[in-house]
């Protein structure tokens, strides 16, 4: 009895204990765990359902005051955005508002596992979170920036400007001999930027035979010591120039003997100025051609070099005389396009007479593109030798209308020409004239190279057949044979389609056979390139003033190597407000005990 | 007796332990995985509040993007471009830096990672994104997005397609049809000016000629500051001879033989720090002249902030527009075409116009005749 009754005790005593540790259990870990995870849900249900509208506690006020409030966002984006951008103590502050003194357990907010405020800081036992993700928020990162772009308005860079001549020529010889008496006075028409300083200014004369005599004249003013024979390189020039539109006139004469007198085609005014005007390139299309004036028939020979695809040809030809011719020659060869008479001064050719021509003769608009071809124009019969006669002229208003895309787009960018001195000349032909020559030049980095041309001082021993190499970066452009042989291998140009251009070093380089030369001397070489006149929207800043220094500064670094940087004049304008997409972030509330 | 009850506690208390015990595993188990479900559905839902939040960011910088890439190169972008900036960060399938995370797909690849690390796949397509403007200050942007998140366990899975919207202000942007028909030179922030009226009829009167400047009130014609419009309540008495050198002048009453521009109004109080006279009548024009200098914006019925963006310069029932200012533009190098309407979209379009200078705005302003009225200048025409 008494062990029943022991037995039964001990089992009643071990189902207490069992039942007690039990419901012990169950209070202390399955209820208070619910509880728990219930109250981080509806704290983090709490931060991010309210809106900072909506909040009125006395500190908040100051926080609106100081501009860090935005009443739209919830108030874990905001105490989030306090985060990202540095104001910790405020975001400590806003959120002990909201979770300060709920309940006994051990509360916390945590941004990617950093501690934004905690409750009590013992280690937990038992711990419970509930998380929510927020985009467009790290730390250090501004949720919203500035972002802003600089464009020059007002550089000083130091160009050059390059007029070249156009081979030109009238008789200055009767049919069977000596003088007619005739002189022809050929006038270019020299645009200088208004606002330019000149620097410097020099002129090669080149006369279309070695020895006819010629006088030049800058905007009516004799130039001293240009009254000469054959050729004449005029320096010092600057002060004759002035900004805006100037001419520069040739009259030439008779010589010792040629039949014509003019310009060979080799001769250049080159102008050093300095202009805060970022864009100078001309690139509409339309060419014009100088006046000439002339008491015998005038040839006049435009070279052409398109650095495009051309689409379309139209020659307008304003002149006085009875009649005008228009020949094409390309690749050493000459077509006829028309002769037509001079209708009260003026003929004109369509794109469809021409390229028909043109066509007929086996040359297409493509193979003039990008390759230096020639119009030319004759005022009435011409001829070499010829009596005075009555006055011709061809007027500057006389245009080749190309139509034409670029292979580059020149829109907001800075054009440079640079002159390239000639690197090496060998192979001595005659005095000055050479059968090698090569010119090196360094393209910088950021740039575009637009092209590179060429006009040459040519000499041309009659009844031989030399051959033609030109090549650029080794790259073979022009060879004769088995290409046409040129005879006025005045001019060359070619612009960057495969390799002929590259950043760094490149190399141009003429190479002839017996019979043909140039004079490195007399002759001009120079590319052109273009540089961003603006850079756009950078990084996000925090402030405007840091994203207008950057853009600035951006812009300086390329304009810098090209235009004296103390005069670069940029504008720049931000654009406010802009948000970044950060993170995600993880907020998350944790409660432990 | 004794044995059975001892058995019967026994059997008793076992079934009390044991389902306890299991009673506690199972809530302990069912509990845990609804939580779980929770949790996840809170994450299902931050993920559409953070779509929100990320297709804003993204449509935001898709247009800064395409109105950088047109003033950068001057090439008017077709405006499709901007979905495949907001959802790749592209533009013709070259990354575009502005976009450097933050496009959608950015986003999309930031998401699933951290979904993966709580044990979720997450899989969002969007498509038929759409870019309008209902209101001339304002893009809209929608997208359809079909969402699949699913527990990698299996235990749940949330299939939801909805239609995202945002709009994004075109205040500060820059506006394309500038810079790319000034080569760059001349950059034009969107700038919204609120102006009741552009001219208003302050006094009316009687007089001739016209004038603008600034109002010098006085007494007597010893005090008059003869560059200013000179207003004073009764000329009648002052020497006309003086009053000729004024720039010009207002008041209720004037001698014979005032050759200067003159207004003979009833009332001379309140007027402006500047006005126009006009044929006897005064007016403020200062709205209109900060409209021009300011670079302001309006509603308008030309071209809307996406149609400028795409080169065309047609109307448009949200549009907007601006005044050219002809003395920025040459200061900057730009060739100018003084004669033609200096609103904008007709400025920088070939179209003809009968095109009015108004007075008291510079010789090179011209408003065309269907403008004149949106802006009250029907009065002051040259």
């Amino acid at each position: 009895m008494r062990g029943i009754f022991f037995s039964l005790d001990a089992l009643i005593a071990i189902a207490i204990v069992i039942m007690t540790i039990t419901a012990v259990k169950y209070i202390s870990t399955s209820m208070p765990s619910e509880n728990m995870h219930d109250f981080s849900n509806d704290i983090m249900e709490v931060l991010s359902n309210t809106q900072m509208k909506d909040v009125t506690d006395p500190y908040v006020e100051t926080l609106r005051l100081s501009g860090l409030i935005n009443d739209n966002d919830t108030v874990l984006e905001q105490i989030g955005e306090l985060w990202s951008e540095g104001y910790d103590d405020e975001a400590q502050n806003l959120t002990k508002i909201f979770i300060d003194n709920l309940t006994r357990y051990n509360v916390g907010l945590w941004i990617n596992d950093e501690e934004i405020y905690e409750t009590g800081n013992s280690p937990p036992s038992t711990l419970f979170t509930s998380s929510r993700i927020i985009s467009g928020i790290q730390k250090g990162y501004p949720k919203n920036g500035f972002v802003a772009r600089a464009w020059a308005t007002n550089i000083e860079k130091n160009n050059t400007l390059i007029v070249k001549g156009d081979y030109i020529t009238s008789s200055v010889k009767r049919p069977f001999w000596g003088n007619n008496q005739n002189k022809i006075n050929i006038t270019y028409d020299v645009y200088i930027p208004d606002d330019a300083i000149i620097n410097d200014a020099y002129w090669f004369i080149e006369a279309a035979w070695t020895d006819s005599k010629f006088k030049a004249y800058i905007n009516g003013v004799y130039v001293t010591g240009s009254d000469a024979s054959g050729s004449k390189l005029l320096t010092n020039l600057g002060s004759y120039f002035h900004p805006g539109h100037n001419n520069a006139t040739i009259i030439g004469r008779y010589g010792s003997g040629g039949d014509e007198a003019g310009d060979d085609g080799a001769s250049h005014i080159v102008v050093n100025y300095t202009t805060n005007n970022p864009s100078t390139f001309q690139n509409n299309g339309y060419i014009y051609f100088s006046n000439v004036k002339s008491n015998c028939s005038i040839q006049y020979k435009k070279p052409i070099f398109i650095n495009g695809d051309i689409y379309s040809i139209d020659v307008n030809i304003s002149a006085v005389g009875t009649n005008a011719y228009l020949y094409v020659e390309y690749d050493g060869d000459k077509y006829l396009i028309s002769e037509k008479a001079l209708t009260d001064g003026h003929a004109y050719w369509n794109n469809s007479e021409i390229e028909n021509a043109m066509n007929s003769n086996g040359i297409t608009y493509q193979n003039i593109s990008n390759f230096y071809f020639w119009f030319d124009v004759y005022i009435d019969d011409y001829s070499s030798r010829e009596n005075l006669g009555a006055g011709r002229e061809l007027k500057n208003s006389s245009y080749i209308h190309i139509n034409y895309k670029s292979y580059e787009d020149v829109y907001g960018m800075i054009d440079i020409n640079h002159i390239v001195p000639i690197y090496q000349y060998a192979d001595n032909d005659v005095g000055d004239f050479y059968r090698y020559l090569s010119w090196k030049f360094d393209l910088p980095n950021q740039t575009i190279p637009l092209y590179v041309d060429s006009q040459l001082a040519w000499l041309y021993h009659v009844y031989t057949n030399p051959s033609q190499t030109v090549k650029a970066n080794s790259i073979t452009l022009y060879e004769h044979p088995p290409k046409n042989f040129i005879k006025e291998f005045a001019r060359f140009g070619y612009s960057n389609r495969s390799g002929e251009i590259e950043y760094g070093s490149n190399t141009y380089e003429l190479i002839f056979g017996n019979g043909y030369s140039v004079n490195p001397f007399n002759s001009l070489t120079y590319y052109t390139f273009l540089i961003p006149s603006q850079v756009g929207y950078g990084n996000t800043f925090s402030t405007e003033e840091d994203a207008v220094d950057d853009a600035k500064k951006r812009l300086t670094d390329i304009l810098g190597t090209f235009a004296l940087a103390e005069s670069i004049h940029t504008n720049s304008m931000g654009v406010s407000n802009v948000p970044t997409l950060w993170g995600p972030s993880v907020a998350e509330v944790r409660v432990w005990e | 007796m004794k044995g059975m009850f001892l058995t019967s506690a026994m059997i008793l208390l076992s079934s009390i332990f044991f389902i306890t015990y299991i009673s506690e595993f199972s809530i302990s188990h069912s509990y845990t995985d609804s939580q779980r479900v929770l949790s996840m559905n809170r994450f299902i839902d931050d993920i559409e509040k953070d779509m929100n939040r990320a297709f804003y960011i993204a449509t935001f910088r898709s247009l800064v993007a395409l109105e950088d890439e047109i003033t950068n190169t001057g090439n008017f972008t077709n405006t499709s471009l901007l979905e495949e900036l907001c959802i790749n960060g592209t533009m013709n399938e070259e990354k575009y830096d502005i976009m450097e995370n933050s496009s959608l797909s950015n986003w999309l690849e930031r998401i699933t990672t951290v979904a993966n690390n709580i044990g979720m796949n997450v899989d969002v397509k969007f498509s038929n994104f759409t870019a309008n403007q209902t209101n001339s200050w304002f893009v809209n942007f929608y997208v359809f997005t079909n969402e699949n998140l699913s527990d990698k366990k299996g235990s749940a899975y949330w299939i939801r397609k909805r239609n995202l919207s945002t709009s994004i202000s075109i205040e500060g942007r820059i506006d394309p049809t500038f810079p790319l028909h000034t080569d760059a030179k001349v950059m034009r922030f969107i700038n919204k000016c609120n102006f009741d009226y552009y001219v208003r009829k302050i006094k009316s009167g009687t007089g001739s000629g016209w004038v603008y400047g600034y109002v010098n009130y006085t007494d007597s014609e010893s005090n008059a500051n003869s560059s200013r419009i000179v207003v004073s309540n009764d000329m009648s008495s002052w020497d006309v001879d003086v009053i000729n050198t004024f720039l010009g002048a207002i008041s209720t009453s004037f001698p014979d033989n005032v050759t200067i521009p003159h207004a003979t109004v009833s009332d001379i109080s309140n007027l402006p720090e500047k006005v126009l006279i006009s044929d006897g009548n005064v007016y403020d024009i200062e709205n209109l002249r900060s409209f021009l200098f300011d670079g302001c914006y309006r509603s308008s019925k030309g071209p809307s902030y996406l149609m400028r963006l795409g080169g065309n310069l047609s109307n448009s029932p949200v549009g907007i527009e601006s005044f050219v200012n002809i003395d920025e533009l040459s200061a900057n190098g730009v060739s100018t075409h003084i004669g033609k309407s200096c609103v904008d979209y007709i400025y920088f379009s070939n179209e003809d116009t009968m095109n009015y200078q108004i007075k008291g705005m510079p010789d090179w302003f011209y408003i065309d005749e269907d403008h004149l009225n949106d802006y009250n200048c029907t009065e002051i025409t040259r």
